[in-house]
């Protein structure tokens, strides 16, 4: 277990690297990023001494070496547009971020896998049917769009909640749910077909025989093994829900690191976009490394690999 | 000899296929139904479009902004009504379709060649080689596509050039673990040992007798991320990260649209439907593709 552990820690640490070389070379795929920091009309001069302080002039591999180390020291540069520490903006930015991603993830998972449930123990009848069906015409809508259809139904037409900002319960109802649309239909489809699999299985037979109540063999017996497809889908499943809050919090206004690195791009702002995506990845890499290791826990076959 | 009677509890494969088939009753077995109904529309309007005398979807009319939908008591000569510009939704929606249709499979596709190409390398050379790719895989899969767009539009602003290559970048790494795994099972089989005894070279084995035997698996992965694809060129677009607006696109149409839906509802609603429509329908054609072709990969 220790081994894999360890092995995990260190995929984890190469794909965190590898995150830090790709945010730094795509802010110079444009050849030259000096254009960036400086003024339309900026005079040679200048534009050398901009060059200088940014340490412009090294080669591509110092100056990675450079900023590796500034951020592994907690400084991402300065923003161009407010002029402060980019760590300060992007830092305040995370906990709305984490609220709406992680309200949608347990929106998605309790929907999702209580409605998988049903459809796999209705199996053929009407009410699998249309939870299937829901699950296919779920998984192609498009969140900003389901976004905006919430916002016409509950705010516009019916004026319940409020169309965006944030501070209240009622603010984070339609922004999670956007966030979790998607979701809660590749939950429902993969718990269906999880569940249809082990319900067939001889120790599920064997505990409904053994007479144990029918509860008790659903998320006893059945349900924890259809949960290793789940866990791992899960995971995978973070990441693109943390990418999906960009989307969403850009409608509702939400304050989060996605409406902070849209904002700017607006303002050509690339420290905030830098440290906004570095930060995400980051997040994601360490929720991924959790389900590895939760993994491991679940299913012991999976440490020796 | 008493254990017979337990081998023969096994239910009858009759039974089998009868709750198999109740289970599925929305897909057809030899066609896929479904999704053609839903990809027709998209279809026969993109061939026929011009002989219909649609608008142009560009031409401004102030004196005809924000007319409902024919549906909801409108004119039948803007079929599905007109935004806050003048402008024919359907002839937008059916324009923004061939921008979008293009976009998705020039990513999809691109994706697909780099993805395949690195995938046989791995599974090929193996060790090494192997290894630094499937890392690649890994550090790709950290980054949310929507993430690397905006890192992207933030270097060199938005546009066309920004959409493919997010794409690209996206869904390479979906057919490179495929691939790669496909390819090492390809390896262990015989007429791999036997054009290695022919004399055959590395790259006639790699690209005569390992890649037509991926093909299949490659054309099935290729469908299924096409409506992906889709969805997420909207939702670039809609930011303003992707297609510009001379064009039309559906996410452009539902961005604008969204300022006005206290007034026309149908303006942000339609494209989005119609995005609905072409994922659903490419989704479903690539479940069907897939039970077709490679019942294999059923488990993505």
């Amino acid at each position: 277990m220790l081994r894999y552990v360890v092995r995990r820690l260190l995929f984890g640490l190469v794909a965190l690297f590898g995150v830090s070389l790709i945010t730094f070379l795509a802010t110079h795929l444009s050849g030259d990023v000096t254009w960036l920091l400086v003024p339309m009309d900026a005079s040679e001069a200048e534009i050398a001494a901009v060059r200088q302080r940014y340490g412009l002039d090294l080669p591509l591999y110092q100056q990675y070496a450079i900023y590796l180390q500034n951020v592994l020291s907690g400084d991402f540069g300065t923003s161009i547009k407010y002029n402060t520490p980019v760590l300060e903006l992007v830092w305040s930015r995370v906990p709305g971020t984490l609220v709406l991603a992680g309200s949608g993830f347990l929106l998605a998972l309790m929907i999702g896998v209580s409605l998988g449930i049903n459809a796999a123990l209705h199996r053929g009848t009407r009410i699998d049917t249309g939870l299937t069906l829901f699950g296919l015409i779920g998984q192609a809508m498009p969140g900003f769009w389901v976004a905006i259809m919430l916002q016409l139904v509950f705010a516009v037409s019916l004026g319940w909640l409020p169309t965006g900002g944030s501070g209240s319960f009622r603010h984070l109802v339609m922004p999670a749910i956007a966030v979790s649309w998607f979701s809660i239909a590749a939950f429902l489809r993969l718990t269906r077909s999880a569940m249809l699999e082990v319900l067939d299985a001889d120790y599920v037979k064997f505990a409904r025989v053994k007479g144990n109540p029918e509860r008790v063999v659903i998320l006893r017996h059945a349900l924890r093994n259809a949960l290793i497809p789940l866990v791992t889908f899960a995971g995978l499943n973070l990441g693109a829900l943390l990418g999906g809050t960009v989307v969403i919090e850009s409608v509702f206004a939400w304050p989060g690191l996605g409406k902070l690195m849209i904002d700017a791009i607006a303002s050509r702002d690339y420290p905030i976009v830098q440290a906004g995506v570095l930060t995400t990845a980051t997040l994601v890499i360490m929720i991924n490394l959790c389900v590895d290791l939760l993994y491991g826990l679940l299913d012991p076959r999976m440490r020796n690999e | 000899m008493s254990n017979d009677t337990i081998v023969s509890v096994e239910p009858a494969p009759s039974a089998l296929l009868d709750s198999a088939s109740r289970a599925r009753p929305y897909r057809m077995k030899r066609y896929p139904f479904l999704a053609l109904v839903l990809l027709a529309p998209l279809i026969l309007f993109g061939l026929f479009g011009p002989q219909l005398n649609l608008h142009n979807p560009a031409a401004i009319d102030p004196a005809n902004a924000l007319l409902p939908p024919a549906f909801a008591g409108g004119d039948w000569q803007y079929a599905l009504g007109t935004d806050h510009m003048g402008r024919d939704i359907l002839s937008r929606v059916i324009d923004g379709a061939r921008s979008s249709l293009i976009v998705a499979l020039f990513g999809v596709a691109l994706a697909g060649m780099i993805g395949t190409l690195v995938g046989m390398m791995a599974g090929f050379f193996g060790g090494r080689t192997d290894e630094v790719l499937m890392r690649l895989v890994d550090i790709q899969l950290a980054i949310p596509p929507i993430l690397l767009a905006v890192l992207l539009a933030a270097v060199i602003g938005g546009g066309l050039t920004t959409v493919v290559a997010t794409l690209t970048i996206t869904f390479w790494s979906t057919y490179a673990r495929i691939v790669r795994g496909e390819t090492l099972s390809l390896m262990q089989r015989d007429f791999i040992a036997l054009a290695r005894v022919a004399g055959a070279s590395r790259s006639r084995i790699m690209f005569r007798h390992v890649l037509p035997n991926l093909l299949s698996s490659v054309v099935v992965l290729a469908t299924l991320q096409l409506g992906a694809a889709v969805g997420l060129e909207a939702a670039l677009s809609f930011l303003g990260l992707g297609i510009q607006p001379p064009e039309s696109a559906w996410g452009l149409m539902i961005a604008d649209g969204r300022l006005y839906m206290s007034q026309a509802w149908w303006i942000p609603t339609l494209p989005g439907l119609a995005i609905v429509m072409t994922v659903m329908g490419a989704n479903m054609l690539g479940d069907w593709t897939r039970d077709w072709l490679d019942p294999g990969l059923r488990r993505l």
